[in-house]
């Protein structure tokens, strides 16, 4: 939990001192792309150093994957149509 | 797209070989920064706060969806795995949140479970990545809601790339509310 108050407060912080238009500069370095990645390196370092958890994928592989499938699919239903409805009743309401 | 499976592949490949510890702090920080980039990016962009206020209804119901979406699917795989609806459907109550959730539940219910949860929230995450700039030309808040819990931070970057600013926006208030969620998802179906 004190990780997530971290972060809420880094992103406050960084759109606050957006709002102020100074910083506008950073843009032209790719930032975000070069932390993802380093972010994502370090998310499969720490699973490929997770022995137990190698030995037992075969056995839990199958369900993991159809479970999350599952949840991917179940999340993007829902929302598109909620996304499609909402820009219809902005489209409405813009027009009136 | 491409680069981030990589990267991922190639740490997963060096996790294997190499014997080393990463430092949680690291990880924080570098999850800070990101999200202070991101935050510099947003803040900058004409009137945001008029539309950050307009997008409040749109995250909560955004994150309702995610979760029942979420735990519905999830719980009807249940006819082709072995579990229960409740054990399926708990597995991925994480919505990307490997760490906690794969604690949670081999705690509360069993390590088995919770190994499965954790392989499942890796998995969603592995295959958003992969997905969400296909999703993004159908639906932005699709795309958003494939993230899951993960869309404030590990793919804030990816969704901000591939979104408008108030998805990516409704893309960091739905992790956070996801966020807030989880472990109180967990406790209910397992406690």
């Amino acid at each position: 939990m004190g990780i997530l108050i971290l972060i809420l407060i880094s992103f406050v912080v960084g759109i606050l001192l957006g709002l102020t238009r100074k910083f506008e500069f950073l843009k032209k370095y790719k930032l975000v792309t070069i932390i993802t990645v380093i972010l994502l390196f370090v998310m499969g370092f720490e699973i490929g150093s997770d022995n137990e958890l190698f030995e037992k994928l075969p056995e839990i592989g199958f369900s993991a994957l159809v479970i999350a499938l599952a949840g991917i699919l179940g999340s993007v239903v829902f929302t598109s149509i909620f996304d499609k409805f909402k820009n219809k009743y902005l489209e409405k309401k813009k027009n009136q | 797209m491409i680069l981030l499976i990589s990267s991922v592949v190639l740490g997963i490949v060096c996790g294997r070989f190499v014997s080393f510890q990463i430092s949680d702090n690291i990880i924080t920080f570098l999850l800070m920064l990101l999200v202070f980039v991101v935050g510099i990016d947003i803040g900058s962009e004409e009137g945001i706060l008029k539309r950050m206020k307009v997008n409040i209804p749109i995250i909560i119901i955004q994150s309702v969806l995610v979760i029942a979406g979420t735990l519905l699917f999830a719980g009807a795989t249940s006819i082709f795995t072995g579990f229960s609806f409740k054990e399926a459907m708990g597995a991925s109550a994480g919505m990307g949140w490997y760490s906690l959730s794969g604690v949670m539940i081999s705690e509360m219910y069993s390590p088995f479970l919770g190994a499965v949860s954790f392989t499942s929230n890796i998995i969603r995450e592995v295959i958003s990545i992969l997905l969400i700039p296909f999703f993004a030309k159908v639906s932005q808040l699709g795309a958003v809601s494939s993230a899951g819990a993960t869309s404030m931070d590990t793919l804030l970057g990816l969704i901000s790339k591939n979104t408008d600013k108030d998805s990516t926006l409704v893309a960091f208030g739905q992790g956070v509310i996801l966020s807030m969620c989880v472990p109180l998802i967990i406790s209910l179906i397992f406690g």
